[in-house]
């Protein structure tokens, strides 16, 4: 009806999901406008979040969170080592992101993913920030054993089990809900010289760590991915959104609203220091809901 | 990745060595012992199963026998690029991985004198011979037969009676799923 040109006909007479499929930035624009996007949200409005800690029974640590469809697993496998000369009262985390092929259709078995190196890369610089031992959220003091012979190394291995966008914010939030889960062994030196678990019918000996069974978390650091097309924002993008429009910001803040990380990677839209404002706004907004998420996880978990 | 710069150190797992805890698991006498989470011999883990476990894929399942959990996705079909000339058989490409985490646990074995089916890891490192039957129940077929180490006749025909039964009951929940799933 009173469409200027012979496209406008086809598209108003084009069903729903072939329109998706041919037009897809088109078909989004169309629910911008009013305000809203095609799952239902709103533009500023992120997915449904969960978490739930100890999922894995081999690990001492574990969580499984979901972003809307989008999946992770963390778990943290506690092992011992020898400290470095340079700092002998610290322990180690080492921290990987796996993207398996059943994550996503543009994962091929034995090819490793693209995007997999990057979320790692960040998740280690956001995690094992360390000034002074003092603003990063673990003391790396807290996993020393015995001063220059034994500390403990945290393997921190995230798996993506469902990749549909926002796999960062999945991935930091899995893990930051990891180490909440973490309980780490009591362990005692046997007679070679070697740190082992405690056994119950092995009374005799003295543990290594009594009472330090878990970390002291400090500054917990919470991220918000937004898309930024036109004058639009979208926080929380699914892997549509983000396959049509490639613009992201990732803003990462921690517990007292601090500014941890902020991420662009290019893309063509520029941004404005008014955008930036409104994409800090958004993510101190999700830090609180992540916050109350997290925490509820955890006392979830002190009633079992 | 390390935490600090350079080369990730050498590292060990705290566990307690796993062949001083043999005998206490399976005490002197090889008929009497009970296993670790208190199954009876032929008695399987509790089992879960539900479809649709990833989104993006075209088709996926979860499953969890007790706390081995796996899941499956499956993409495609795409087009073969491989291909030089028209086909009518399509290929089905299998990838399989465990996460760093995770334990493998899989087959029946047999220990000692009796038989145990579904084993877990522990059990499974103390087997003297194991054997795996994959079938398809909807055909009375055998798709799959392996056998590792000392096995009698007698003793695999006992596996085959106990894995009929177990397969019956794993072919109905599947099925109950599946019919469950189409209601949503």
């Amino acid at each position: 009806m009173g469409l200027p040109d012979g496209s406008g006909d086809l598209l108003s007479e084009m069903d729903g999901d072939a329109f998706r499929r041919l037009f897809p930035l088109q078909f989004y624009e169309s629910h911008f406008v009013k305000s809203t996007r095609p799952d239902g949200r709103s533009l500023t409005e992120a997915r449904e979040t969960s978490s739930a800690l100890g999922a894995v029974a081999s690990a001492d640590g574990s969580a499984l969170v979901k972003i809307g469809s989008t999946t992770m697993l963390a778990a943290i496998k506690m092992e011992v080592m020898t400290p470095p000369t340079e700092s002998p009262d610290e322990g180690c985390i080492a921290i990987d992101f796996h993207m398996p092929p059943i994550c996503s259709p543009t994962v091929r078995p034995g090819r490793p993913a693209d995007a997999a190196p990057v979320v790692s890369k960040q998740l280690s610089d956001t995690i094992l920030r360390q000034v002074n031992c003092h603003s990063g959220m673990v003391n790396l003091k807290e996993l020393s054993l015995i001063s220059g012979k034994a500390a403990w190394m945290a393997y921190l291995d995230i798996y993506c089990l469902d990749a549909d966008g926002a796999l960062f914010d999945a991935a930091l939030l899995s893990a930051v809900a990891a180490f909440s889960h973490l309980q780490i062994p009591v362990v005692s030196m046997n007679d070679e010289g070697k740190v082992v678990v405690m056994s119950e019918e092995q009374g005799g000996k003295e543990a290594v760590n009594n009472g330090k069974r878990k970390l002291t978390l400090s500054s917990i650091p919470f991220s918000l991915t937004c898309i930024l097309h036109k004058k639009y924002i979208l926080a929380d993008p699914t892997a549509e959104e983000e396959s049509i429009m490639e613009t992201l910001v990732t803003v990462v803040l921690d517990s007292s609203g601090q500014l941890v990380s902020l991420y662009k990677p290019g893309g063509p839209v520029l941004a404005y220091t008014s955008v930036i404002q409104d994409c800090v706004a958004l993510t101190r907004q999700r830090a609180r809901e992540l916050q109350a998420i997290l925490d509820e996880a955890i006392s979830g978990m002190e009633v079992d | 990745m390390a935490g600090k710069g350079g080369a990730t150190p050498s590292t060990y797992a705290p566990s307690p060595t796993t062949q001083k805890t043999k005998s206490l698991i399976f005490g002197n006498d090889d008929v009497d012992w009970v296993r670790s989470d208190g199954r009876e011999f032929h008695q399987c883990r509790p089992a879960f199963f539900k479809t649709g476990a990833v989104n993006c894929a075209s088709g996926s399942a979860y499953a969890e026998f007790g706390n081995t959990k796996v899941i499956v996705s499956l993409f495609g079909p795409r087009e073969s690029k491989k291909a030089m000339m028209y086909s009518d058989i399509g290929r089905l490409n299998c990838d399989v991985s465990y996460t760093t985490f995770a334990t493998p646990v899989r087959g029946q074995s047999c220990l000692g004198k009796n038989l145990v089916i579904d084993p877990i890891l522990e059990e499974e490192s103390y087997q003297d011979g194991s054997l795996m039957l994959t079938c398809m129940p909807s055909r009375y077929e055998v798709t799959q037969l392996t056998i590792t180490g000392e096995w009698s006749t007698p003793k695999v025909n006992e596996v085959r009676q106990i894995a009929d039964l177990f397969f019956v009951v794993l072919y109905q929940m599947l099925f109950d799923q599946r019919t469950s799933d189409r209601y949503f």
